[in-house]
């Protein structure tokens, strides 16, 4: 491998990783496109620090991979904070937001609202305390009645959902944007601080109602998430209780 | 205090609003109460349409009829006298008999009074009634009940341009060139908003080819013919408008002469609109072929793997969470890596475990800071969330102002902070080093803040004053006052 190559691999790599979110047409880029030798490289660095490029259809990414990686991410920061047993509700509870926020913006399906709608009306704190409350429910309902249901669950749900609904919403005299584990939305500023550090999202603060927008990087990931057959399939595997490749940590 | 260009035109506003507002006015139509306006809107439509083609159907027993096909086809049920009473309380306000017209008062500001409107939403239609065999009234809309079409026109993307040069035509026949004028304001909007859903279009396809998989080829076909014959037809159309104008130009009054200019000007500028729709739809239709033919691998390769739908519809709501592993493999890839700071391996883990020897059981984020004299558990964390906000500003307007943050929240300790940096001028070393008993508590706050705060990194290096702003008043913080300083680093 020549040292240019090296030199163009590296210096892509370094910029992506500054940058995370890069035009494709940024003229940093213009190696990795037009020499497949260059792309493969970064490629394989990126995978040798255990992050990954996800191409969109305008844009490039540098995301975190799953394990052993060498770098942080807000989700691992996240992870670690709450990473106590008694903790780890937390660290749940902030993930199920993620999810349910997710799925809401996700704008494939009949009825659901476009992209478009979403990134013009936002979503408000309220509305996704409300989302992730009907989850709950759900959930909590199954567990009451089916008695194998708990069976399936690898984590301590029964705490999550116990620990939220004891939650107030919000507490009047407390700045929206301030993240903490004392109410829902203290949670829900959590998750919604971690996606906009990441640039996913905008949140407004108006008048005290806090509004969510995503915005078009978030649904590059979303899109682009499993687009990889590979990891779809390992992802199917997991799911469904089978052994993962990588242990937890 | 009102601004008096409120008044301009107010009156007129009124006049267009009125009909609007007092629309359905007065009926009740028992079962059929809740579906009221769709039902007269359709009615309405349907008149102009008839209007429009020359169709003289439009007697009180066609209204009737046109409303009891209106009502089925909504799979409504009706009492034979809800029906009448519909189309009586379109065509007359208050005692059928009486046939009187609809009216409010509205301020007239030329005037300064309150003036009486009156108007009527169909209208004896005397020519179209002479010409027919039927002895009955012929109705047709009145410019009131026109203009409630229109308005809600812009909502309707289906509404082809056809009608609206047809009608464009008609208007500029009878010599009505004010409305002439409305109209193609309007048609321009049209034909401008239809350019714009091509390019939308164009890039939805870009973006995901999957789109052309949902239709069906012999009707894309089919439709794609059906298209490019009315867009000629449009063409056609035009021309017709153009010819129409010249002809009138010929035998036009003076004060109409300007208002045929203008027209002929916004025909002008509609047609070439109309030429650049044309070429979107049809570079539309060729982009689509290509798809079909070339790529056609673009179109077949990924199945389109949706977090909604095969994650958590299928897996994650009716099965729950297996294993802790699950959540890292979805949520992990949707962050991006965080470029922390360019320490040896072994620095990093002793970070962690002095972190997990200092014993801190914190249940929740925001208890209180037991303070003491000796302090020797300090919640950095709840500190440098505090200093955050200020940090973030600093950053992005070189200074920060204590009178800007609001103190309750803030620890003791935090706030005191403040006044350590006040002690002398602080620059933000390049490298942070991990020891958390270094002597300057500030180093310690930089490093806290920059796990959780990347872009405060671009702080290294920057040397922080602080300073007392002068005039300002003392700032209370709970426990005291503390002298309004500001920070400030030097670009």
């Amino acid at each position: 491998m020549s040292l240019e190559l090296v030199h163009h691999v590296s210096t892509i790599y370094q910029f992506l990783l500054s940058k995370k979110i890069v035009d494709k047409k940024d003229p940093n880029l213009r190696f990795y496109f037009e020499d497949p030798e260059i792309q493969e490289g970064v490629k394989v660095m990126a995978r040798n620090f255990g992050t990954a490029i996800l191409e969109a259809y305008e844009r490039v990414h540098l995301i975190s991979m799953p394990a052993g990686s060498v770098f942080a991410s807000s989700f691992t920061q996240l992870k670690n904070k709450y990473s106590k047993v008694e903790t780890k509700l937390h660290f749940y509870t902030v993930s199920f937001i993620l999810f349910v926020y997710f799925t809401e913006i996700d704008s494939v399906g009949h009825g659901s609202r476009s992209r478009g709608e979403w990134q013009m009306e936002g979503m408000t704190f309220a509305k996704i305390a409300e989302r992730v409350s009907s989850v709950l429910e759900y959930w909590e309902k199954r567990l009451a009645g089916e008695p194998d249901f708990s069976q399936k669950w690898g984590i301590n749900i029964e705490e999550v959902i116990e620990n939220w609904d004891n939650k107030d919403l919000l507490k009047l005299d407390q700045e929206r944007k301030v993240k903490s584990t004392r109410t829902q939305f203290g949670y829900i500023q959590t998750a919604m601080k971690m996606l906009e550090d990441d640039k996913l999202v905008k949140v407004v603060s108006d008048q005290n109602l806090s509004i969510v927008y995503p915005l078009d990087a978030l649904y590059d990931r979303i899109e682009f998430m499993f687009l990889d057959h590979e990891r779809y399939q390992l992802i199917k595997r997991l799911i469904q209780g089978e052994d993962g490749e990588y242990a937890e940590h | 205090m009102i601004q008096e260009e409120i008044w301009e035109g107010f009156g007129e506003r009124m006049k267009m609003g009125i009909p609007m507002f007092l629309f359905g006015e007065g009926m009740n139509l028992g079962e059929l109460q809740p579906y009221k306006y769709n039902i007269l809107m359709a009615i309405l439509i349907e008149v102009f349409l008839r209007e429009l083609k020359d169709d003289e159907r439009r007697t009180f027993e066609h209204l009737i009829e046109i409303t009891q096909e209106i009502i089925d086809r909504f799979g409504l049920t009706a009492e034979p006298r809800n029906v009448e009473r519909i189309v009586e309380g379109l065509l007359w306000s208050g005692k059928s008999e009486l046939r009187e017209p609809f009216s409010a008062p509205f301020f007239d500001p030329h005037t300064r009074g309150l003036k009486q409107y009156s108007f009527r939403y169909l209208k004896h239609d005397r020519e179209s009634s002479n010409l027919s065999r039927n002895p009955n009234i012929v109705y047709k809309l009145s410019e009131e009940a026109q203009n409630i079409i229109f308005f809600t026109r812009e909502a309707i993307e289906e509404f082809s341009i056809q009608i609206e040069q047809l009608y464009t035509l008609m208007l500029i026949k009878k010599g009505n060139f004010r409305s002439a004028l409305n109209f193609m304001d309007v048609l321009l909007t049209k034909v401008k908003s239809l350019i714009q859903r091509e390019r939308e279009y164009r890039k939805d396809l870009q973006r995901n080819p999957k789109l052309l998989l949902n239709q069906d080829l012999k009707m894309q076909k089919d439709k794609e013919e059906e298209i490019r014959l009315q867009l000629e037809d449009e063409k056609q159309n035009f021309n017709k408008l153009n010819s129409n104008l010249f002809e009138r130009t010929m035998n036009a009054r003076e004060e109409d002469r300007i208002k045929i200019s203008e027209l002929e000007h916004k025909v002008r500028q509609a047609a070439k609109e109309h030429l650049t729709l044309v070429n979107e739809v049809y570079s539309n239709f060729a982009y689509e072929l290509e798809l079909r033919t070339k790529n056609i691998s673009l179109l077949l390769k990924h199945k389109n793997v949706s977090f909604k739908e095969d994650i958590w519809e299928k897996h994650l709501l009716p099965d729950g969470i297996s294993q802790p592993q699950v959540i890292d493999h979805l949520l992990s890839s949707f962050f991006s890596p965080v470029q922390d700071f360019m320490l040896p391996m072994e620095w990093i883990w002793q970070a962690q475990e002095t972190r997990k020897d200092t014993g801190e059981e914190k249940q929740e984020v925001d208890e209180p800071i037991i303070s003491s004299a000796y302090v020797r558990v300090v919640d950095w964390e709840e500190i440098s969330d505090s200093w955050a906000p200020v940090f973030h500003e600093l950053l992005d307007t070189s200074s920060a102002s204590l009178t800007h943050v609001k103190l309750d929240g803030w620890s003791n300790l935090a706030v005191e902070m403040w006044m350590i940096f006040k002690n002398k001028p602080f620059t933000v070393p390049q490298h942070v080093p991990l020891n958390e008993k270094h002597e300057d508590q500030r180093v310690i706050l930089m490093y806290h803040l920059f796990q959780k705060h990347n872009t405060l990194l671009d702080l290294q290096g920057k040397t922080i004053r602080t300073n007392i702003e002068k005039d300002l008043p003392d700032v209370w913080f709970g426990n005291g006052y503390i002298s309004p300083l500001k920070l400030s680093i030097l670009r």
